[in-house]
């Protein structure tokens, strides 16, 4: 009994996780090109409003993921304009698309009649396989209890690996965050990879804002603030956390997951914890972690020339 | 004059590799090429206005998002100033959300100006708030109300302080990244301050109350909206702090050094700045900016730890205020004045079928657009035909 609560809490994580894995992964691409985007809470708000109201529209939970995560790439350009072409401080637009995705999707919810809070999603994503699966003992639920959308995502991480380290536009996009300079001398467009990357991030927070409205909580709410509570900002953490690597990001989201849901996982078991402080302890951990990594680690894994504008004018 | 600014911006997206390239492989073909250089230092005239056409540039768009809604901007931006200056009433409420926001303003001008990229007004505001309330509840009934409300402020900053060295100490031991950190604190603040109220019946609760958790009230010798009709007292100490911090900056010790870290830290090396304790100090008094801001709040706005009164984002809106100032902590006044009525406004908007939503966009738009307009005071995009001789 104790090991189907463990498993049970183990699926609730992956599927609790699965945002801040695919917004992680888009985010690790983005850094990895040298622009740090600190909007991912933005452009997934963005992703979870238009995704649910494309979906209402359309009754098609796909048509909802793919124009979330396309309005969000749209959105990120604002971000990419700025940091790359503008060179404006990639802290402060950041946090611009921050305010401006929070205040654009709570007012594109309350459009329409009737508003899109109040519209009634079309159809959600559902588990792929039959439930015969899932009753194979140990990793049956684990593997084959998901929706389709956690299935992208991990096909997306392991891109992710195999396309930064393995192939040469990887080499490339790493040269590009890495020493822009020296890229620019060797012929690549500076610009141009990280626009492209800077939008596939976004593109990849819209997809993890539609999945929290089509898949985890199945409606669109802002009533008690944005519905994302933070995950982007958690996404962005875990992408320093997890060293830059989207394997790592996958299993960093997980543990998070895991950790975050252990107040509940507690009391299925018959604990009686504070619930309250309980809250707490995911984030104390991340701190804790982030504290002793770097007071341990001899070199940072960061893309050295993370947030730095680059032009050739000031050589 | 909106247009303008949007076509350049296109253009010099598309610039920097790609045009240049095919000059200088010799094209035939006349061709117009980009280049961006640096503005010499640009007179103050010229960032006066840069700046005001980006502000006007901010609500053409948020003008554009309300035609989008089936709204009438003009009516909707009229009802704005109106609610906003309109009446007595209206003022003394851009005035009361004006109070937190120039000091959350402060808090992360401060941080920003040495380079130091701090997230955490937010949960030093929470912590402020918790060491006030704390104080207040604790000292308040037994001193008179001058000494009492000073000692609500000495613990309200203190507490944000202290709460701004889990950050600064590992930035200056370990070079642990303050934007993560100073995030994850500001969660954890958060979690504390609902655990207080929410989670147990602590000291800070209202333990005659049995209904929905609340917490306790505070005496009132603490409260600082008794003094004036306008505003909360707590508006006059942000002006205050708001001169003292631009007296600090500019013509003190600490305030160069801290301005020579925030242009070249390398040169703040060379200079023999010792990076440790500048990094704490500074922590340090933009912590204990936030907390005040966080007792300010409880003083004159919520009267007891309310978390779900408190939990507004005002540390995070301080960040946008900094950032449309220009990190100049005469314009956070300005700014946390605009922002305030903003902010104050979102309700009244509803009457005339407008989401309230709309002030946090606008919020958003000025913010983008302020920055955007620094690219134009730091540089000019020079417009050049080449290859014409060649055809």
């Amino acid at each position: 009994m104790n090991n189907w609560i463990l498993i049970q809490s183990l699926v609730v994580a992956v599927s609790a996780g699965t945002p801040l894995v695919l917004a992680g992964t888009g985010e690790v691409l983005t850094e990895r090109s040298g622009v740090l985007n600190l909007g991912v809470e933005g452009m997934m708000l963005i992703g979870a409003v238009t995704g649910f109201w494309a979906t209402s529209a359309s009754s098609s939970p796909v048509v909802g993921l793919l124009v979330g995560a396309a309005s969000a790439a749209a959105f990120s350009m604002i971000h990419a304009v700025l940091a790359i072409s503008m060179r404006v401080n990639q802290i402060v637009t950041g946090v611009g698309l921050v305010i401006l995705g929070t205040g654009m999707s709570s007012f594109i919810g309350d459009q329409g009649d009737p508003a899109v809070v109040r519209k009634l999603s079309g159809g959600i994503f559902e588990p792929v396989f039959p439930d015969s699966f899932h009753d194979w003992p140990g990793i049956g639920p684990l593997l084959f209890s998901h929706d389709p959308v956690v299935y992208v995502s991990w096909g997306f991480v392991a891109l992710a690996e195999w396309y930064i380290f393995r192939t040469r536009r990887g080499m490339n996009l790493r040269a590009v965050g890495h020493d822009p300079a020296s890229a620019d001398a060797a012929g690549l467009s500076v610009s141009g990879i990280r626009y492209v990357h800077v939008l596939v991030g976004g593109a990849a927070a819209g997809a993890g804002g539609a999945y929290l409205t089509l898949r985890l909580f199945a409606n669109w709410f802002d009533s008690q603030g944005p519905m994302t509570a933070g995950r982007g900002w958690i996404a962005v953490v875990l992408v320093i956390l997890a060293g830059w690597r989207p394997y790592r990001l996958l299993l960093a989201a997980y543990v998070f997951g895991v950790i975050s849901s252990l107040g509940f996982t507690l009391q299925l078991l018959g604990w009686n914890v504070p619930t309250h402080l309980l809250a707490i302890l995911p984030f104390l951990l991340t701190y804790l972690v982030m504290v002793g990594v770097s007071a341990t680690q001899r070199r940072s894994h960061a893309p050295a020339a993370l947030a730095q504008p680059y032009f050739r004018e000031s050589r | 004059m909106s247009r303008t600014i949007e076509s350049e911006t296109v253009d010099s997206a598309r610039h920097p590799l790609g045009r240049d390239r095919t000059s200088l492989e010799g094209n035939r073909q006349r061709r117009v090429s980009f280049s961006v250089e640096q503005r010499p230092p640009s007179r103050f005239r010229y960032q006066f206005v840069t700046n005001a056409v980006a502000l006007a540039f901010a609500f053409v768009l948020g003008g554009l998002l309300l035609v989008a809604a089936d709204s009438n901007p003009f009516d909707v931006y009229r009802e704005m100033v109106s609610a906003a200056f309109g009446s007595t009433r209206a003022l003394r409420d851009t005035l009361r959300a004006t109070t937190p926001l120039v000091l959350t303003g402060l808090a992360v001008t401060v941080a920003f100006r040495m380079g130091l990229w701090s997230i955490g007004a937010e949960g030093q505001l929470y912590a402020g708030a918790i060491g006030g309330t704390a104080a207040a509840l604790l000292l308040g009934p037994s001193l008179p109300a001058p000494l009492a409300v000073g000692v609500v402020l000495v613990a309200a900053a203190t507490s944000g302080a202290v709460w701004a060295t889990a950050a600064s100490v590992p930035r200056a031991l370990f070079g642990t990244d303050e934007v993560v950190t100073t995030l994850m604190l500001n969660f954890i603040a958060l979690g504390i301050m609902n655990y207080l109220i929410f989670g147990s019946v602590s000291y800070w609760r209202d333990r005659t109350n049995l209904g929905y958790p609340a917490g306790k009230v505070i005496p009132e010798s603490t409260r600082l909206d008794l003094y004036f009709d306008l505003f909360d007292a707590g508006l006059v100490l942000a002006i205050g702090l708001a001169l003292v911090i631009a007296f600090v900056l500019r013509r003190t010790g600490w305030g160069y050094q801290l301005r020579v870290a925030g242009v070249s830290r390398a040169a703040a090396v060379y200079a023999g700045i010792s990076a440790t304790r500048q990094i704490i100090s500074v922590f340090a008094v933009s912590g204990a900016l936030a907390g005040i801001a966080g007792g300010v709040y409880v003083m004159s706005v919520t009267f007891a730890l309310e978390p779900r009164a408190i939990a507004i984002n005002l540390g995070f809106t301080g960040i946008v205020i900094a950032a449309v100032a220009l990190l100049d902590p005469l314009l956070v006044l300005v700014v946390g004045f605009l922002m305030g009525a903003l902010l104050s406004v979102g309700p009244s908007l509803s009457i005339l079928g407008v989401s309230p939503a709309v002030v946090v966009a606008i919020q958003g738009i000025v913010l983008v657009s302020v920055a955007g307009a620094q690219f134009f005071i730091r540089y000019r995009i020079r417009i050049t035909r080449s290859g014409a001789a060649a055809s």
